[in-house]
């Protein structure tokens, strides 16, 4: 069966459907990982969007190989490139998946050329359909419907024997995130939206999970504000959206990039060192706007300069736009897990986020 | 951090003679380092023995020296060029273990150098088994079970070893060469009675298999800060038992789930950080997926072979970063070449896959095709796709060998489960034949251990392959999947040119891709191509009418590797000097010429007139230089001329190649010519040639056309070697075609290159072969210098030449082969294209006649001198029967020497005198010699003032053997005429002690008859002055 990729630029490709048989819109990304399909498909923070992979042989292992990082498929469609090899049972599983989910995939494109008109062109929305003249748009995001879409909706405790317990503000947390903090600490979650008020205990530290869409969306200014009425009394961490909430909360500003980082292969630098970081994320921190607010950068994306790291010495609030719990791609190359259990038991030193 | 202080004057050391193992890579790693040194201003002095190889030419390096690779050597080299600085990571185990002798012998404290990279103390870890154990351990590493093995208590202490199957090696091991695997009791007691019979092996490491897990590597990069990348991992689709370099690999891994790809890549960077490595390094790993669990098999703390490879599968440029992280520089600091504007610290993502295939030679060393954890293969091939379907399937292609190893659906392989189970090149057919023969996919996998998602898709492909209907309606579905045209002619009886215009007929065409490291993620500059079918163009055509397209040599195989590589490269830098835009085409990831930027453009793509034919098709050059790739673009001069007309082929036509590969066709030419040449009859049949031999009378030259490396070049002496040699004809498809010439005994053989321009020509010089005519000019030593032709015979010479230039007018480079015997010369054969014998050509006497060859080509110019030799050299073969110990060792017509070194002299005595002491025959050193009962009395009489040789005949043999044990490793000369197998047992025990081994007897004799003399290293250009 034919279906069609449909661009906002008005390029229409041209391939062979599978997973569910309907029309879908979402903005249009890539990523570059080789590895970890469906963690990449599961990942909250792909919420909303039709994800390509940039290489062409990605589904060549079984399902249950994986780790999924939430209950569902998160993203809104599949490209890949492949089409001929596709008859193993490691791509029936998937496809079967998507069905029961209610996700279109799109095989046989011609993805670098997909990925050259991101490149050059931005971040676009695309549609996925059956025909070339689908009766949906291609529509915007909207920010508080995919919070709440992978948001726990209710508070809950887990905890792990610990005595410390760290508040999680949960905005579509990735499982394999949450399993590494809750390594650390006992955890309190709750979601983006629960009521300040209702937050009485005593904290170890808060954590601010990942999750999908805008920073900057009016749904999370609860959560800046819990970071504000926080903020010097006991340390803050965050983790790509968490990143960006706490550095606008502490009086940064973000911004949409060109087309963004997808992948598992990007270098951070700080001073002499660099690591190799997995990334998922359309927006950055602006590093001009950290001027004046307590933020300093403590890492760089090695490319484009991209804020990777923030960090307050003074008050214990510290973040990364990167994922170092990898899933997929490598895990935590710069001990920031470490660290974090460090502040917590309350040996915190500045400058002790190498190896 | 910049350039660490005190590095100004570096000595990069080389990997010497190609051997098995060794090759190409490190051609290309050393060249790649001069040239990063250079980049910094760093004075480069290169040594490497080998003539062959580009980073031996002065475009390359600062002061050459091709000298033998001793430590007296280095020493002088040390001294007369006041090196500061080692660089001994990019020679392979050759330059690392001249690195360890190095150390040992205190040169590196008495001239206080810095040893540039990964310090030897921490080589040593990783070189030594036991050392490199404790080392895993002490990090926590899986490492498998291991023990020593003593030859003084090995009887008790094989009842200890509770892990069989078990690898027993040494360290130290170069492409695995002591490695075995041994599978039962009864096994180890034969191996270590073997083994421990020849006394001079004491110990031997045992180690646990692992045998069946999956392997894969990971190739490094790390600084001195510790900052370190992985580049990519590569997938070996033959499980542990196979050595790396003899499997089937793919890159990046296909059957990876993220946990383990990304586990093992930061244990490779853990490894690499314990062992404090600096530049590159390479980490292998064994993988039991089913019980989550890893093992570390082995570390190689240098580029290795697999650097070369994932250098050329994603683009990244690891001898040339790891070199400026050997000169201090930290990853961060560097550029990546190939996107010019993203950060060298970046792990590749590849929006392609590729597949290598080892290049084996069993055509001429039949005797054991099992493949093992030691390496048999010379070289290798690369395929790229979008898909491993594409790839796989243009690997197949490059080997260049049609149906014979491919994939074809009509193997008809006896005992096929133990051809699945024993991996041997003929696996991927065995799989071939097993899905035709509706095995499931489950049972290949238990029987070959290849992972299921891998047979699942080679069954998917089967399926389309052998589609009852296949038709030429599927074109485009076989297409897009990579099937290749070759395949499709013959399934549907057409030829590939008819194909190939019946394609471009229906619009059904490939695009071109670029390697650019990201994906795409990143604009780039690179010029670094590959074709699929059905997608975009990443380009437009580099210089429609203008550019020069050059199709380089493929793998490397005995009779075709990096020689000819050298004559690509050098061309390419002049053509880029005179502003002539080059496009280069080959599938040897090895290679100089497969670097991306060294031509105008590359496109990595199977020599095979598909893929060509497409390029030119969508280039549209001026033409097309098929003189450097040997047989292989000899063989395609007439399809090429075919679809683009005559023009195309630039250099000699086509047709005139065609007249001189036919030897009937060439025969009667030269008779028309009136010039001599050996008597010859041909032979239709086989069943004629019996008859046809005797009228010319025994012994005899047969010969066939087209073959490479005149793999069916043989020398038949009576009619019992006739009827022993038929059957054989019948099996490799010998049916008839066959040129017998008269065998001459007793003539010289000359090696004449020349450089032509149509109607006048050049001589660029002459090597004559110490041995009698009827050795293969490739296994022959090759002696160049002044005053070695006597005027008369150069001048008949030159008329000769005179004669065939203007006759096929002659472009570009040729070669002629000649019997020479007193003032009689006879011609053996003529090739219009370049020869192995050039690049030592050109480095014996300093002169670039490749740039005057292409000269001739593309402008009819030639240049005002010819061979004038100022210095005397000899170009010495070296063989690989350490590895295909079960041959006969016997040189003949048949080439089967893996490679070279060159020795020159000031003096012909100074050149004798190196060249005697490669072979041992120097004056402190004892020789045995057996011979003829027959020649005993002369031999003895012409040895007798020599008090250390001693001459033995077969009655004598009781009293040989003890003599050699006295004496431990002598030099062994074997000049016999019967082959007797107890003299090859002791041959092959030597050589396993390193001891020189000669094979004949006019060679011995000048040897014992050459003079000693002072001998000194020069830099090369010195020698030309």
């Amino acid at each position: 069966m034919k279906r069609y990729l449909l661009l906002e630029d008005g390029n229409v490709f041209e391939g062979e459907a599978f997973g569910a048989s309907i029309d879908v819109s979402g903005e249009l990304i890539f990523t570059t990982s080789p590895t970890g399909y469906l963690e990449v498909l599961t990942d909250p923070s792909y919420g909303g969007q039709i994800v390509l992979f940039a290489f062409p042989s990605v589904i060549t292992y079984n399902l249950r190989r994986s780790i999924p990082q939430s209950k569902e498929i998160s993203a809104s469609g599949v490209i890949i490139k492949e089409t001929a090899g596709l008859n193993s049972e490691a791509f029936r599983e998937l496809d079967m998946l998507l069905h029961n989910s209610g996700v279109p995939g799109i095989k046989g494109v011609d993805t670098r050329k997909i990925i050259e008109l991101i490149r050059k062109k931005g971040n676009m929305r695309g549609i996925l359909s059956s025909t070339r003249n689908p009766e949906i748009e291609f529509g915007t995001m909207n920010t508080r419907d995919l919070l709440r879409r992978f948001a726990t909706t209710t508070d809950y405790h887990l905890n792990n024997g610990t005595n410390e317990e760290v508040l999680f503000v949960d905005m579509g947390t990735k499982i394999s995130l949450i399993n590494q903090v809750s390594k650390i600490a006992s955890l309190h979650v709750i979601p983006f939206d629960f009521p300040l008020h209702a937050i009485n205990g005593s904290y170890a530290a808060i954590f601010l999970s990942n999750g999908p869409g805008d920073p900057s969306d009016e749904s999370l200014d609860g959560v800046r504000e819990l970071i504000r009425r926080n903020y010097g009394k006991i340390p803050i961490f965050g983790v790509c959206l968490g990143h960006q909430v706490l550095s606008m909360a502490l009086g940064a500003s973000t911004e949409k990039m060109l087309y963004g980082h997808h992948g598992t292969n990007h270098s951070v630098i700080e001073e002499d060192r660099c690591f190799i970081t997995s990334h998922n994320h359309n927006y950055q921190v602006l590093e001009e706007s950290l001027f004046g607010t307590p933020l300093e950068v403590i890492q760089r994306d090695a490319n484009d300069g991209a804020v990777e790291m923030v960090s307050d010495s003074e008050k214990f609030a510290v973040s990364v736009q990167y994922h170092p719990e990898g899933a997929p791609g490598p895990k935590d190359p710069c001990n920031f897990f470490g660290e974090m259990q460090k502040t917590i038991g309350g040996v915190y030193a500045k400058n002790t986020w190498n190896k | 951090m910049p350039k660490t202080h005190g590095i100004n004057r570096v000595l990069i050391i080389g990997s010497g003679p190609v051997v098995i193992g060794q090759s190409a890579e490190f051609d290309y790693a050393g060249s790649q380092a001069a040239r990063s040194l250079r980049e910094e201003g760093v004075f480069t002095i290169l040594l490497n023995s080998n003539p062959a190889t580009i980073q031996t030419d002065l475009e390359i390096a600062d002061r050459i020296y091709i000298e033998p690779m001793t430590l007296e050597v280095v020493e002088e080299i040390i001294e007369n060029e006041t090196v500061d600085s080692l660089l001994c990571s990019m020679g392979g185990q050759t330059a690392l273990n001249l690195l360890m002798e190095i150390e040992k012998s205190g040169i590196i404290n008495k001239y206080q150098l810095n040893v540039l990279g990964t310090r030897p103390e921490n080589i040593r870890v990783a070189e030594d088994r036991n050392e490199f154990h404790k080392k895993m351990i002490s990090i926590g590493e899986n490492i498998p079970n291991s023990a020593i093995i003593h030859s003084s208590k090995w009887a008790d202490e094989i009842d200890s070893i509770r892990f069989y199957p078990f690898i027993a090696r040494t360290s130290f091991s170069l492409g695995g060469k002591a490695g075995r695997i041994i599978r039962s009791r009864e096994e180890a007691v034969t191996f270590f009675a073997e083994v421990f019979s020849g006394n001079d092996i004491w110990e031997v490491e045992i180690e646990s298999s692992l045998l069946g897990l999956k392997e894969l590597e990971y190739e490094v990069l790390r600084d001195q800060s510790g900052n370190a990348i992985c580049i990519c991992n590569m997938e070996n689709l033959d499980p542990m038992g196979v050595h790396t370099g003899e499997s089937i690999v793919v890159t990046p891994s296909l059957t990876l789930n993220d946990i383990e790809y990304y586990s093992m890549r930061e244990h490779a960077l853990k490894i690499a950080n314990s062992l404090n490595i600096i530049g590159a390094c390479n980490v292998q790993f064994a993988l039991d997926s089913e019980n989550e669990t890893f093992y570390v098999v082995e570390v190689n703390p240098r580029t290795s072979r697999s650097s070369a490879l994932a250098s050329k599968a994603s683009g990244y440029p690891i001898a040339r970063i790891a070199t400026k992280l050997c000169m201090g520089y930290l990853l961060s600091e560097l550029k990546n070449p190939i996107t010019g504007n993203s950060s060298a610290a970046f792990e590749p993502s590849l929006d392609y896959v590729t597949v290598k295939i080892p290049k084996w030679p069993f055509e001429k060393f039949p005797t054991d095709i099992t493949l093992g954890v030691a390496m048999k293969s010379t070289g290798e091939v690369m395929g790229i796709g979008r898909t491993f379907e594409e790839a796989m399937l243009k690997a197949v292609a490059s080997l260049e060998e049609g149906q014979q190893f491919g994939i074809s659906l009509n193997t008809d392989l006896d005992n096929l489960e133990e051809y699945l189970r024993r991996p041997t090149h003929l696996r991927l057919r065995a799989i071939f034949q097993a899905l035709k023969e509706g095995y499931d996919v489950e049972t290949i996998a238990s029987l070959t251990g290849w992972d299921r998602e891998i047979l699942h898709r080679l069954h998917s492909l089967f399926g389309i392959l052998n589609h009852s209907d296949f038709a030429l309606d599927k074109l485009r579905q076989m297409k897009e999947l990579g099937i290749p045209d070759y395949f499709i002619a013959s399934e549907n009886s057409l030829t590939e040119t008819e194909l190939f215009k019946l394609r471009k007929k229906l619009d059904l065409k490939p695009g071109f891709r670029v390697i650019d490291t990201s994906s795409n993620e990143f604009a780039s500059r690179s010029g670094y191509f590959y074709s699929t079918y059905f997608e975009n163009y990443d380009a437009t055509p580099l210089s429609i009418g203008n550019s020069i397209l050059i199709i380089g040599s493929g793998p490397n195989r005995i009779s075709q590797g990096l020689e000819y590589d050298f004559g690509s490269v050098k061309t390419l830098l002049h053509l880029k000097h005179i502003n002539v835009p080059t496009i280069m085409i080959n599938s040897n990831p090895e290679t100089v010429s497969t670097d991306y930027d060294v031509s105008g453009r590359l496109y990595f793509e199977p020599l095979k007139l598909e893929y060509i034919a497409n390029i030119i098709e969508f280039e549209k050059p001026k033409g097309v230089i098929i003189q450097f790739s040997g047989q292989t673009g000899q063989n395609m001069a007439s399809s090429l001329a075919a679809i683009f007309g005559e023009d195309i082929i630039l250099g000699t036509s086509r047709e005139s190649i065609e007249n001189i590969e036919n030897r009937i066709r060439f025969s009667s030419d030269l008779d028309k010519l009136g010039l001599p040449q050996t008597e010859f009859v041909y032979s239709d049949t086989l069943e004629d040639l019996p008859e046809k031999i005797e009228q010319l009378g025994y012994p005899v030259i047969l010969r066939t056309s087209f073959i490479i490396g005149g793999s069916s070049v043989k020398v038949i002496r009576n009619r019992k070697e006739l009827e022993e040699l038929l059957p054989h004809y019948n099996r490799i498809g010998i049916k008839g075609e066959v040129l017998v010439n008269r065998f001459l005994e007793n003539y010289d053989e000359f090696d004449v290159d020349f450089i032509s321009n149509g109607k006048d020509m050049r001589i660029a010089g002459i090597s004559i072969h110490v041995e009698e005519a009827g050795i293969h000019s490739g296994d022959a030593i090759g002696i160049t210098g002044p005053c070695l032709i006597s005027e008369d015979i150069l001048n008949n010479i030159k008329h000769i030449l005179l004669k065939l230039t203007s006759y096929y007018e002659l472009k570009g480079f040729s070669n002629l082969q000649l019997a020479v015997k007193e003032d009689q010369i006879r011609i053996i054969e003529l090739n219009a294209r370049l020869s192995r014998s050039f690049s030592f050509i050109c480095k014996s006497n300093g002169i670039n006649w490749i740039k005057y060859g292409i000269d001739s080509i593309l402008f009819g110019i030639l240049p005002d001198f010819q061979w004038n030799p100022k210095t005397y050299s000899a170009k010495i073969p070296v063989f690989p029967f350490r590895i295909f110990s079960g041959e006969d060792m016997r040189i003949g017509p048949e080439m089967r020497s893996t490679g070279e070194m060159m020795v020159s002299g000031k003096t012909e005595k100074e050149m004798w005198s190196k060249i005697a002491k490669y072979y041992g025959m120097n004056l402190d050193r004892p020789a045995v010699i057996y011979s003829d009962k027959n020649s005993m009395e002369r031999i003895k009489r012409l040895t007798a003032e020599f008090n250390r040789v001693e001459v033995f005949d077969s009655d004598q043999y009781e009293e040989m053997v003890e003599r050699i044990e006295f004496l431990k490793n002598p030099t062994f000369v074997d000049i016999c005429k019967e082959t007797d197998p107890r003299v090859e047992d002791i041959k092959r025990i030597l050589l396993r002690r390193g001891s020189p081994i000669i094979l004949n007897e006019r060679l011995f004799m000048r040897l014992i008859s050459s003079q000693q003399v002072v001998m000194k290293a020069r830099e090369l250009a010195s020698y030309h002055n």
